[in-house]
């Protein structure tokens, strides 16, 4: 049987150089102008400033965060419930006492406290923040990720561009970009990526010549379907094998982290998340998200705000000084938002509904100036005030951040033009 | 719980002489009648139909599209044998009969209504079951709606109250959800404000909400069972400040048996604080009133109720039924005819109005029987052409001159790997254990009713006390870490947080040996639902699922001698008897399952990791695995020829073509018993197997 398979092997040979080769490469797969920068990107070792962040790691609270019960507490209002605030490291910027440790990182945080959606469903929310656009029947919307990827090139030619920790089943894809901009989707961070070894006994030659007779077999069905999907199914097998052939797949495997690390993050599937995007940003992945969810407190809130904004605090504050001991913290772009933000008042069953008219999403990083609170939400915490900072204009500051152009239109396949933050204005004020 | 088998059902069929076929026949005329429609429309626009489907494509095809999964071996060659010309008419038939069927809806039905199997209480199990209960009765669509708006009491009497309680504390979000499901009016803007691009205002919202905002979710079983005033008096005498937080804690808790239900209250909807139209003023009581059409009489109450859901499912209601009837079309064809299907324009235009008309009509005549409708819609010759080779953007006009190609879901690729693995995929159920959880809850119900009030009092205040320690105990721990914190020293956080999640432990333990006793009995330790589910959900994940040998689906102890699933994992199931949804990481998940959180919410998207789940993942293990059928089909073969056949029959429905052929001879000449794993694997991870033509 060997025989057999080396001889198959040797016979397709080229053929295989088709597929598999040329995807082990990697970066001759990008467009031909991002090609030459990608390159000099992944081989030149970073100089010591940057004039804006070259990576995310972007923590999105699904359900809906309460502000008050935040980043933008209410001691002092009936609105603001049993909930205290507490100081930070910048004076006169307080947080909720559910936020002790990133307290002591509010000089690297800017917190907007005037964001405004006009999306107040979960799915419709989600998908705005994500996209800048709102859900439409017609066409599907890129998140930031695929942009960025899509403008900016990769950086580890081998491993995927971005990746999303967690979450629900859909939002944030490639929308109507072409499907290697989608960002690989991993359901729980301690799994790491599975199954990038080959199955047992089988060697390099062997796995070839299973492609390449894998790949025969395709070409007809290729041939009667010229379709976007069936196309999409053969570039992610592209993908995959890339990934396979990286030296750098220790990226996604949390046991090579210390034990006294693993529970500084956290022991939960968010901590644990976190920690893997800190590995992740630290092989070149460029934008990493991760999901907390749990924040959709119609009733009980008080009960249960503790516990997650208690795991949200520890995570994302030892991934700020894991960051900045590292100095990852100078290239990287770390932004936490949410669908809406929650009914100031407190309701009948003792929690807080959607309100997508004022909350609070925060950026700090590479790119952004800290120690800042931008816009406000009134005592009552209900009302924007003139700072309203709407979705599209944070999204345009994020991609500010990055050095994308805001402005460029760029074109689907249905012809139709789309920006990277529609049509958001970016804050300068929130920017380095 | 054995359900009767497809396989069963078409051996019937296919060994005895065929079956009358005038019951084909006569359900052939609407069929028919949709051809002339869209093949008039084709012909208008000079587009040529597509190729019809030849008898291996069509039953691959149907498998999938009626039973959710590829047909076995035996179901493939069984059809091809047959020269019945009424032979595709039969299949269908017999399909939609089945459990399979049962299976397929299941999943889709469990996408749109987010229904959820692993919920706080036992609700969202027998919810599930309950759904799966009324597709397999075929109950009509009018009446399943019916009993979902109307559901009361408590779950273990009408499980259907999962409708409400899905949504608890969330009467809003509910009505928004029920009217893009049920009425494909998409609400949710007009929460906030007048909706910006159809005719819905504000008012109109809450007039609906109105209708169901009084049925109350939360039941407080210390109020059901008089216990508050009591209960009360014992919250000063704890040991510290929050011990009437942990007597409600303690209440919650313990009576939680009786807490899942509804109720219709006589909670009024006002108008929010920051109304801001003329019509009316912020804190005003809203009147329930219809989006459109006649008004629905009843003045409160359970009668409210009833009258929303006999002017939502009136025929007259043409809304209500374009919307299932466009549903079902969407579902065969891959495309609506008003798209998209959950979101009706006021101002939409259906691509083919006749049709839609049509198709209305024959729901109504139908008594909404989906079964018989979509027979219907699969007995059309517009269905059973080819699939449209080209892809078809969301926005396109499209003119069905046949279905449009698919890939499979997540559910469909599972269950076909499972007729790749187990005998029977569509007989072996899980049901077992959902029906000893539901009885261990109402047992425990029953223990809480009969049980007198000061005792009721005394076992709550005990748990309080339990809860109470655990604060105390834990209280300068507490002080430590915010200290810590302040003193930014990462081990002596790590280790404050361990000892006190030592203590939470152990509290956690002796809570769960006080609950049990309190609930008695021996049954209550090993059935408690909470902990069956999270045993269910461990021996679900990744890579266990595909081990032999785990016992059986249903959890039994031991395994019968005739079990034709002896020696299967207990995850080799149906994706439909798996938790809804499947844990994340799940290989169903990873495929795209709906996470249930918002409607209809599973996708297509391809991720590099599904590409290494099918190269290096367990399913090829699976389905090449000594007890596989697929291999015992391939080792019971007496030729190389035969077994190259039994492999590509078994996966793609079709024989190797002759350059196949030629390309494997090399392979298979001097056969090992390696040549059909590799076979397979290359199979597995083209996209013929993946997709549905």
């Amino acid at each position: 049987m060997k025989d057999v398979v080396r001889k198959a092997s040797e016979l397709t040979r080229r053929d295989f150089a088709s597929r598999a080769a040329r995807a082990l490469l990697g970066v001759s797969l990008l467009p031909a102008g991002l090609q030459r920068k990608a390159f000099a990107q992944a081989t030149t070792p970073y100089p010591g400033r940057y004039t804006s962040a070259r990576k995310v790691i972007y923590l999105y609270m699904s359900g809906g965060m309460t502000h008050i019960d935040t980043f933008d507490p209410k001691p002092d209002h009936e609105n603001g419930g049993p909930t205290a605030a507490i100081d930070t490291s910048v004076d006169g910027i307080r947080y909720s006492e559910h936020l002790p440790t990133l307290a002591t990182h509010a000089d690297k945080l800017a917190v907007v406290r005037s964001m405004s959606s006009t999306q107040g469903a979960h799915q419709q929310g989600n998908y705005f923040m994500h996209s800048s656009y709102t859900m439409r029947g017609t066409i599907k919307h890129p998140g930031l990720g695929s942009w960025l990827i899509k403008m900016d090139g990769k950086y580890n030619p081998e491993l995927p561009g971005a990746v999303r920790i967690g979450g629900g089943s859909s939002g944030s894809g490639a929308g109507w970009m072409e499907s290697k901009y989608a960002p690989l989707v991993l359901g729980r961070a301690a799994d790491g990526l599975k199954n990038c070894a080959r199955q047992e006994g089988l060697n390099e030659d062997e796995f070839k010549a299973r492609l390449k007779l894998s790949n025969q077999f395709e070409s007809d069905f290729h041939a009667r379907y010229d379709h976007k999907d069936v196309r999409a199914f053969g570039s992610m097998y592209d993908d995959a094998i890339r990934v396979m052939a990286s030296k750098d797949l220790t990226a996604f495997d949390l046991s090579k982290e210390d034990q006294v690390m693993r529970e500084a993050y956290g022991t939960n599937a968010f901590g644990q998340g976190c920690l893997l995007a800190r590995r992740l940003v630290e092989h070149d992945v460029r934008f990493v998200e991760v999901t907390l969810g749990g924040w959709d407190n119609h009733s009980d809130i008080f009960n249960s705000i503790a516990g997650r904004a208690g795991q949200l605090d520890q995570a994302f504050g030892t991934l700020l000084t894991d960051l900045e001991q590292r100095g990852l913290l100078r290239e990287t772009l770390v932004v936490l938002t949410t669908e809406f933000g929650r009914t100031p008042r407190i309701n009948q069953n003792a929690g807080r509904d959607h309100y997508p008219k004022v909350f609070s999403c925060v950026m700090g990083g590479a790119g952004i100036a800290g120690g800042q609170v931008y816009g406000e939400s009134g005592p009552g915490g209900d009302q924007p005030g003139d700072l309203r900072v709407s979705v599209p204009d944070f999204n345009a500051t994020l991609a500010a951040a990055l050095g994308l152009p805001v402005d460029q239109r760029v074109f689907s396949p249905s012809g139709r033009p789309f920006q990277v933050a529609h049509n958001g204005r970016p804050i300068s004020q929130l920017l380095a | 719980m054995r359900q009767p088998s497809t396989k069963k059902r078409i051996f019937i069929f296919f060994s005895g002489c065929i079956l009358s076929t005038s019951q084909g026949i006569a359900a052939a005329n609407p069929s028919q009648q949709i051809d002339l429609l869209v093949e008039s429309r084709l012909k208008e626009l000079a587009i040529e139909p597509n190729a019809p489907t030849t008898d291996a494509q069509f039953v691959r095809r149907a498998y999938l599209d009626i039973v959710g999964r590829i047909p076995s071996l035996e179901e493939t060659r069984k059809f091809l044998a047959i020269e019945n010309p009424a032979k595709r008419t039969i299949l269908i038939s017999l399909l939609l009969q089945s459990e399979g069927h049962v299976s397929h809806s299941f999943n889709q039905w469990a996408d749109i209504l987010r229904a959820k199997s692993e919920s706080r209480d036992i609700s969202g199990a027998a919810y599930v079951n309950w759904i799966k209960q009324a597709l397999r009765e075929n109950r009509s669509y009018r009446d399943f709606v019916t009993e979902l708006v109307t559901a009361e009491g408590q779950t273990w009497e009408n499980p259907a109250v999962g409708f409400y309680l899905r949504d608890r504390g969330m009467p809003l979000d509910h009505m928004a959800y029920t009217a893009q499901i049920f009425l494909a009016k998409a609400m949710v803007c007009a929460q906030c404000h007048d909706h910006p691009f159809d005719d819905i205002s504000q008012m109109q919202f809450y007039q609906m909400a109105a209708f169901t905002y009084g049925v109350s979710t939360s039941l407080r079983p210390q109020a059901v069972l008089g216990l508050d005033k009591t209960l009360n008096g014992r919250k000063s005498r704890g040991t510290n400040a929050r011990y009437g937080r942990h007597i409600d804690q303690a209440a919650q808790t313990l009576l939680a048996p009786i807490a899942a239900g509804v109720e219709d209250s006589e909670r009024a909807l006002v108008l929010p604080h920051d109304y801001e139209n003329e019509d009316a003023s912020p804190g005003d009581k809203v009147r329930p009133d219809t989006l459109f059409g006649d008004q629905a009489r009843g003045s409160r109450g359970k009668k409210l109720r009833r009258a929303y859901a006999d002017w939502m499912t009136d025929p007259e209601n043409d809304r209500f039924t374009k919307v299932i009837a466009n549903r079902l079309w969407h579902r065969v064809m891959g495309r609506g005819l008003l798209e998209p299907i959950d979101d009706f324009k006021d101002a939409s235009e259906p691509s083919h109005p006749e049709l839609l008309d049509f198709l209305i009509r024959e729901m109504k005549r139908l008594n909404y029987d989906q079964r018989a409708f979509l027979s219907i819609l699969y007995n059309t010759r517009t269905y059973q052409r080819q699939a449209t080779s080209s892809y078809v953007s969301p926005g396109e006009d499209y003119h069905f001159a046949g279905p449009l190609l698919r890939r499979m879901s997540a559910e469909q690729l599972w269950d076909s790997l499972l007729t790749l693995t187990i005998p029977d995929p569509d007989g072996r159920s899980a049901a077992g254990s959902n029906a000893r959880r539901l009885e261990a809850e109402q047992q425990k119900a029953k223990v809480i009713v009969e049980s007198k009030k000061p005792e009721l009092v005394d076992a709550i205040t005990g748990l309080a006390d339990i809860l109470a320690k655990l604060d105390d105990d834990t209280a300068g721990l507490r002080g430590q870490l915010s200290a810590a914190i302040e003193a930014k020293d990462q081990p002596k956080i790590n280790a404050i947080r361990r000892e006190i999640r030592t203590f939470e432990r152990a509290s956690q333990s002796e809570q769960n040996r006080y609950i049990a006793a309190f609930y008695g009995g021996d049954h209550t330790k090993d059935d408690d639902p909470l902990s069956m589910m999270r045993m269910n959900t461990t021996t679900m994940q990744g890579g266990q699922m595909m081990q032999a040998g785990k016992g059986t689906a249903d959890g039994g102890p031991a395994a019968q001698e005739d079990d034709p699933w002896r020696g299967f994992a207990a995850g080799l199931v149906r994706a439909s008897e798996l938790s809804s949804p499947a844990p994340a990481g799940h290989f169903l998940r990873q495929f795209g399952q709906s996470d249930r959180e918002v409607i209809a919410n599973a996708n297509n998207e391809t991720s590099s990791d599904q590409a290494l789940s099918l190269m290096n993942g367990d399913v090829f293990r699976q389905i090449t695995g000594e007890q596989a059928v697929l291999m015992q089909n391939v080792n019971s073969a007496a030729t190389p020829e035969e077994k190259l056949e039994v492999v590509f029959m078994s996966m793609l429905g079709r024989p190797a073509t002759e350059m196949e052929i030629r390309r494997l001879d090399a392979l298979t000449e001097n056969a090992t018993e390696h040549a059909y794993p590799t076979i397979i694997w290359a199979l597995l991870n083209t996209s013929e197997f993946s997709f549905i033509q």
